[in-house]
């Protein structure tokens, strides 16, 4: 955070050059915000507004019409209850296995570490183009190697449950989660191996030491894993319709919300009920980012370093 | 006391190791051998397989039709991974070299910086899946309806303009249409830097004062400083970016790529041609990825030996 001294030196250019770079910022933000502005706004318009070519972004009358139409349409309390608790699980999971494999990887010797530490690295490469199908099969006919088949005479049917979900990430093969898995890795290589031969002197067991010491140390990192997977599971577009396209999650619901086809609705009115679908469905994932931003931003970079 | 304090060192060594460390990647190691090996060897069969379900699944081996269908039959799945493999090559330098403008700018004295941080990473929190997917609809909608009295994002309706003055000098077709292309995409490059940027200012901020000092003194500009001392020092952490984007990448759900392989599969029942497509792709990645981490070996090769004949 230490900056150097010279730069504050020549006063007049200075200003000059952080002026230009703040504009730049200015219109980079300005892109990044303006999607949300735009569904924002265009949420609280009227259908004449939404017609209207004079009206540019600030509506003329206000109204909560869209936001009725949301509520009317969809079980929007109840996808919002299944939306969390499939982001809960998931979170936990990807942060159990993470932590648990990560910490594995960078501190223990053990046969097939290189081969494991690849397949991590393999599992996060896969395009999803690639996986889809088979994550498919694999859960529509769930199977432990012919064991389950053996017995009952028929694969097991998983989809529909929270269970795909559940096995995937608690063993680290959720969205994205050999990221986490590395970023974990990176930063308990860093953790200082006398640290643990001094815990281990005192009599502490490896458990004792990686539940008392280890992961208290990592906090930063476990809140960055924890919220992005979390997240990404909030808003994810890949798995559930693939594993749980009958489950009531908002994603779900805002994606297949379609008003076009069952009220008088044009299309684009449809897309912008659409859209307010989805400003209702982040507003909870705004909120959690507005609390956790500075430790989740802190955590990213503090393993950008280490990384 | 010497003895059991040579009995515990012994514990973190040796078997007992070996065996901790086993316990710790166990759950990876489940998932590996149920999911991870099996989706793989799956992804492949299927490439050459006529897939029915009837009761169980059902695959028949019919050699490389699918794959003669979808380069020799379907007119779209050839261009699509074409074109997805081009954006792919395209998009990952764009990133690269945005996010380290961005830290760059990001690192210096600005009212509001914090914020600024906090703006630049929220596409990752929020972005990622359903906001991406509608925006790519409704996208292409106002493409192919007039209807629509606001265009979103405002860019594209700048850039008939840009091409316009573009075509005006002479510029030939291919470098206008990828301006064009660029200009668009501006969206999107911009939600795929959130965590890259993040890792360029940490990588910069690590960099130790003195060394510019030592740089100005010298007389070295600006402009020096940042080829001869700023990008050498960030290097480990450009290897980390390139693979991060490139995951990035791999996994986003709102390309058209996996729109068609979900359609011909999920939608049309075609799971051998989705299947013989997503494999494709999937062994390019694998191809361009090799070519990739070979260059990195060699980068950080030739940059390790100059720097001890530097210091011979």
């Amino acid at each position: 955070m230490k900056r150097s001294r010279f730069l504050n030196r020549r006063y007049l250019t200075d200003f000059a050059v952080n002026l230009l770079k703040f504009i730049l910022l200015l219109g980079f933000a300005y892109i990044i915000l303006y999607p949300f502005l735009f569904k924002i706004l265009s949420s609280f318009m009227s259908n004449n507004d939404l017609y209207d070519a004079t009206v540019e972004l600030i509506p003329k009358e206000w109204n909560l019409e869209r936001y009725k139409e949301v509520l009317f349409y969809t079980d929007f309390s109840d996808g919002l209850k299944n939306t969390l608790l499939y982001s809960l699980l998931v979170a936990f999971g990807a942060t159990f296995a993470a932590d648990f494999v990560g910490y594995g990887l960078a501190k223990f010797k053990f046969p097939f570490a290189k081969l494991t530490l690849a397949l991590v690295v393999l599992s996060m490469m896969i395009p999803i183009a690639t996986l889809s199908i088979p994550l498919y099969s694999t859960f529509r006919f769930f199977d432990i190697f012919g064991i389950i088949e053996a017995i009952s005479g028929k694969a097991l049917n998983l989809t529909g449950s929270p269970l795909p979900m559940a096995l995937l990430s608690f063993t680290g093969l959720s969205f994205r989660s050999g990221i986490f898995i590395i970023l974990l890795r990176q930063y308990y290589i860093g953790v200082p191996n006398e640290l643990l031969e001094a815990a281990y002197v005192d009599g502490s067991g490896v458990i004792n030491t990686f539940f008392k010491i280890i992961l208290p140390m990592a906090k930063s990192m476990l809140v960055v894993v924890f919220s992005l997977s979390f997240a990404w599971e909030w808003t994810d577009t890949f798995y559930y319709p693939i594993l749980n396209s009958n489950t009531n999650t908002l994603s779900n619901v805002v994606l297949t919300l379609n008003l076009e086809t069952y009220t008088s609705n044009t299309q684009y009115i449809a897309s912008v009920t659409q859209g307010t679908g989805a400003i209702m469905a982040i507003l909870p994932l705004l909120l959690f980012y507005a609390v956790l931003q500075k430790q989740i931003i802190q955590g990213i970079e503090r393993s950008g370093i280490v990384g | 006391m010497m003895k059991s304090y040579k009995s515990r060192l012994k514990l973190s060594s040796g078997r007992n190791n070996q065996l901790w460390g086993i316990f710790f990647v166990f759950p990876f190691w489940i998932g590996a051998a149920l999911f991870l090996i099996g989706m793989l060897i799956m992804a492949g069969r299927f490439a050459f397989s006529e897939i029915s379900f009837s009761g169980g699944m059902n695959l028949k081996f019919n050699e490389f039709k699918n794959f003669h269908y979808i380069f020799r039959v379907d007119p779209n799945a050839a261009t699509m991974l074409l074109d997805e493999l081009k954006s792919l090559l395209i998009t990952l330098p764009i990133v690269l070299v945005f996010s380290l403008f961005v830290a760059v700018l990001l690192n210096s004295e600005i009212p509001g910086r914090t914020v600024f941080r906090a703006i630049f990473f929220l596409p990752v929190i929020v972005c990622t899946g359903l906001i991406s997917s509608i925006d790519r609809a409704s996208l292409v909608m106002n493409f192919m309806s007039d209807t629509a009295s606001t265009d979103e994002g405002g860019i594209i309706s700048a850039m008939g303009d840009i091409t316009a003055f573009l075509q005006g000098l002479n510029f030939s077709p291919e470098l206008i249409s990828f301006v064009s292309d660029m200009a668009n995409n501006i969206m999107e490059i911009v939600n795929l830097s959130g965590v890259q940027i993040l890792f360029f200012l940490a990588g910069i901020q690590s960099i130790s004062p003195q060394l510019y000092e030592a740089a100005r003194v010298e007389g070295a500009s600006s402009w020096e400083i940042f080829w001869k001392i700023t990008l050498p020092s960030i290097l480990p952490t450009m290897v980390v970016n390139v693979i991060y984007t490139l995951v990035e990448y791999l996994t986003r759900d709102d390309t058209a790529l996996y729109e068609y392989v979900y359609t011909v599969s999920f939608k049309q029942g075609l799971f051998g041609y989705g299947s013989a497509a997503a494999f494709v792709y999937f062994l390019c990645v694998v191809l361009l990825m090799g070519i990739i981490f070979l260059g990195v070996r060699i980068a950080t090769k030739t940059a390790e030996r100059s720097r001890r004949e530097e210091y011979r």
